[in-house]
């Protein structure tokens, strides 16, 4: 590791924990308790933060798997790994959150709602695009596999968003509202902004870390670091 | 050899071998029926019951059929290990395609069944919406197909993934073939987001799989 | 056109003949490894195949032969170092390579047309005697009759460069002539050829190089002879 990476690492433990501290106070302390739903709506301050971050490590895994596919290096495909990993885990965290939040404020544990739907087909396109990487043995035919996974199944997102969008307005529209449909009170926003910076600084931390622990997995062989040895020459020339 | 040639030549292959050997049709056809009358059986008896639930189940057919003959795209070849040759014989352009307008083929042949099986089977007569949908809809699950098939085919484990990645990336064909297929329903957003999938999947499935080929 | 022992003299790490140069290349490699779990299956390589002229590759199981063979057909992507090969390259691992369901006819046909030459299929049948073989399924074969029946398909596509897998093993002594009858005719044609096996005895005489994979390394083996 070299020294401006550790640095930066250190820069962004700090920020990300001290923002964590202050927007765990506002959450919990400071910001009133939802005139409606109570203390149970305190868990926006994880669950909103933990989906932003998911879309966000999805969006690098685009990118990531572009940038592989027409670089061919590892380097980006690391990262795109690390990100759709991360992205997985804060998916299914901010589904958990959202059902447990549901179930006391909507008396249920589930809606058919575009962005839940969504959501979970995103959980299930990218633990497919994490299992992909299993399918071979070889470093570089996995990478590729996964960005052509992690490239389709991005693009097919907006297209499963508004079709369940339509298929949701055609039958009755929601009965409930979406949490950030509500006008949230200012020191609720201050919080709330407050989470998505210290979540977006952790995962970045986070993402940066994975991805070093896979560059030592991938660490290659030295006959390709060292000074390359001189090959065979093997030449078949047809006599006449 | 143009592209347009090496296209046909992979297509007439594909025709040519599914006709001496029937695999597609054997495995994929009993497969779909048993699931229309099984859905028959799950949802009826009850004409009404039937009625609301004909659509659904003609999609969900297709989309079940898609994974079975993506399983076909490569998996055969590789377990014949003819897979190379015709690798080496075709640049990955025309054998995307020609793979492609088999898989196409087969999955429209699958749709058609598996439509005169629902008109009958649950008195549910399509609209003629249903058949914008089972030109489009086909293409974009064949496009899915095609490509994950020969994902999943050339990798040396979990095989049974293809399932695992089809089925959510087909949700849009799902919902927008079922509201096509459903009397009554305003056909025209659905038809142009169809459309739309098809025209998505089928582009960045070709610009894909010249990666997927590479081993 | 006999093809005698040439350009098989360097030693590791020396340049190419001059010589080398005279005929253009069909297939030329220069410094390719393949990393195969992390680990490179033989040292690089540098290989450099002329129109015409036949390798012989040797080495024990798993010393890379097909490895080697499938990057040269560009099936395989090079870890390090390049690859460059002019026209279609074709690997065929022997006896594989054409659908069971399909009648030899059909099949020979239809791997043929996948290059063009489609019509080529029925004169390489007869060539190698296998017109009787023409009605029946490529499946109900026996390996030394579908290596023959693959053999015809090459003949039939004439690749610019063919690597081959493995053709001797169950071969019979009317299998081995009609081998190196098919090799004569697609060297003659100006097809370079890369050949694996574990019985080099019976293609050596005819080869121009020899090149031997073992415990990782590359290594050339003694110069052929003529």
């Amino acid at each position: 590791m070299t020294a401006p990476s550790r640095a930066t690492d250190r820069v962004l433990t700090v920020a990300a924990a001290s923002t964590s501290l202050v927007a765990l106070v506002m959450a919990l302390a400071v910001a009133p308790p939802d005139a409606v739903q109570g203390q149970a709506q305190r868990l926006m301050y994880v669950h909103v933060p933990a989906a932003w971050l998911a879309y966000a490590c999805f969006a690098t895994v685009l990118v990531a798997s572009v940038a592989y596919l027409l670089t061919r290096d590892l380097r980006w495909d690391r990262r795109a790994q690390a990100a759709g990993e991360l992205g997985v885990g804060m998916t299914a965290l901010a589904i958990a959150l959202g059902s447990i939040w549901g179930r006391p404020v909507w008396g249920t544990w589930w809606v058919w709602d575009p962005r839940l739907v969504t959501t979970v087909v995103l959980l299930l396109v990218y633990a497919g695009y994490l299992s992909v990487r299993g399918l071979s043995d070889d470093r570089g035919t996995g990478a590729r596999r996964a960005a052509a996974v992690g490239i389709l199944g991005f693009v097919n997102v907006p297209i499963v968003h508004f079709s369940v969008v339509w298929w949701r307005t055609l039958h009755q529209p929601a009965t409930v509202l979406s949490p950030d449909q509500t006008v949230l009170d200012g020191q609720m926003a201050t919080a709330l902004l407050l989470a998505v910076v210290a979540f977006t600084l952790a995962g970045w931390l986070v993402v940066r870390r994975r991805v070093r622990a896979l560059a030592l997995l991938d660490h290659e062989p030295e006959i390709l670091d060292s000074e390359p040895v001189r090959p065979l020459v093997v030449t078949a020339q047809a006599q006449p | 050899m143009s592209p347009a040639a090496q296209v046909f030549a992979v297509a007439r292959r594909e025709f040519d071998v599914e006709r001496a050997g029937r695999e597609v049709t054997v495995t994929t056809a009993p497969y779909i029926a048993a699931f229309v009358v099984l859905a028959g059986l799950a949802f009826g008896p009850a004409p009404s019951e039937l009625a609301r639930t004909a659509a659904g189940t003609v999609w969900l057919a297709v989309l079940v059929a898609a994974v079975t003959v993506g399983h076909s795209v490569a998996g055969v070849e590789i377990a014949e290990q003819s897979w190379d040759l015709l690798r080496g014989s075709v640049d990955p352009g025309p054998l995307f395609v020609g793979k492609l307008l088999a898989v196409w083929a087969a999955l429209g042949l699958a749709w058609l069944l598996v439509s005169a099986l629902v008109a009958v089977l649950f008195a549910a007569p399509p609209p003629g919406s249903a058949v914008w949908a089972g030109v489009f809809g086909t293409l974009g699950l064949a496009s899915l197909s095609t490509a994950l098939g020969v994902l999943v085919a050339t990798g040396t484990r979990r095989r049974g993934l293809l399932a695992a990645l089809i089925l959510p990336a087909g949700l849009p064909a799902l919902l927008a073939g079922t509201q096509l297929t459903t009397p009554d329903v305003p056909a025209l957003p659905w038809a142009v987001m169809m459309a739309l999938y098809a025209a998505v999947l089928l582009t960045v499935s070709w610009a894909v799989f010249p990666a997927l080929l590479e081993e | 056109m006999s093809h005698g022992a040439t350009a098989v003299s360097e030693q590791v790490g020396s340049d190419a003949a001059p010589a080398a140069q005279a005929q253009p290349a069909v297939l030329e490699l220069s410094g390719v490894s393949r990393l195969h779990a992390g680990r490179p299956v033989w040292a690089p390589v540098d290989l450099r195949v002329a129109a015409g002229a036949l390798c012989i590759v040797t080495g024990d199981n798993g010393s890379g032969k097909t490895t080697l063979l499938r990057l040269a057909a560009g099936l395989l992507r090079p870890s390090t170092g390049s690859r460059s090969c002019t026209g279609r390259a074709l690997y065929v691992r022997a006896g594989a390579g054409l659908r069971g369901v399909q009648t030899v006819a059909a099949a020979v046909a239809g791997t043929a047309g996948l290059v063009g030459r489609r019509p080529a299929a029925a004169a390489a049948l007869t060539r190698l005697g296998l017109d009787g073989f023409a009605p029946r399924r490529v499946g109900t074969l026996s390996a030394g009759e579908r290596v023959r029946v693959t053999l015809a398909a090459v003949l039939a596509a004439e690749p610019s460069l063919l690597c081959l897998d493995e053709p001797t093993g169950v071969l019979d002594e009317r299998g081995v002539e009609d081998l190196l009858a098919v090799l004569r005719q697609l060297r003659a044609a100006g097809c370079a050829v890369l050949l694996a096996t574990h019985q080099p005895a019976a293609v050596l005489a005819g080869a121009d190089a020899h090149l031997h994979l073992s415990g990782g390394r590359v290594g050339r083996h003694d110069p052929v002879s003529a």
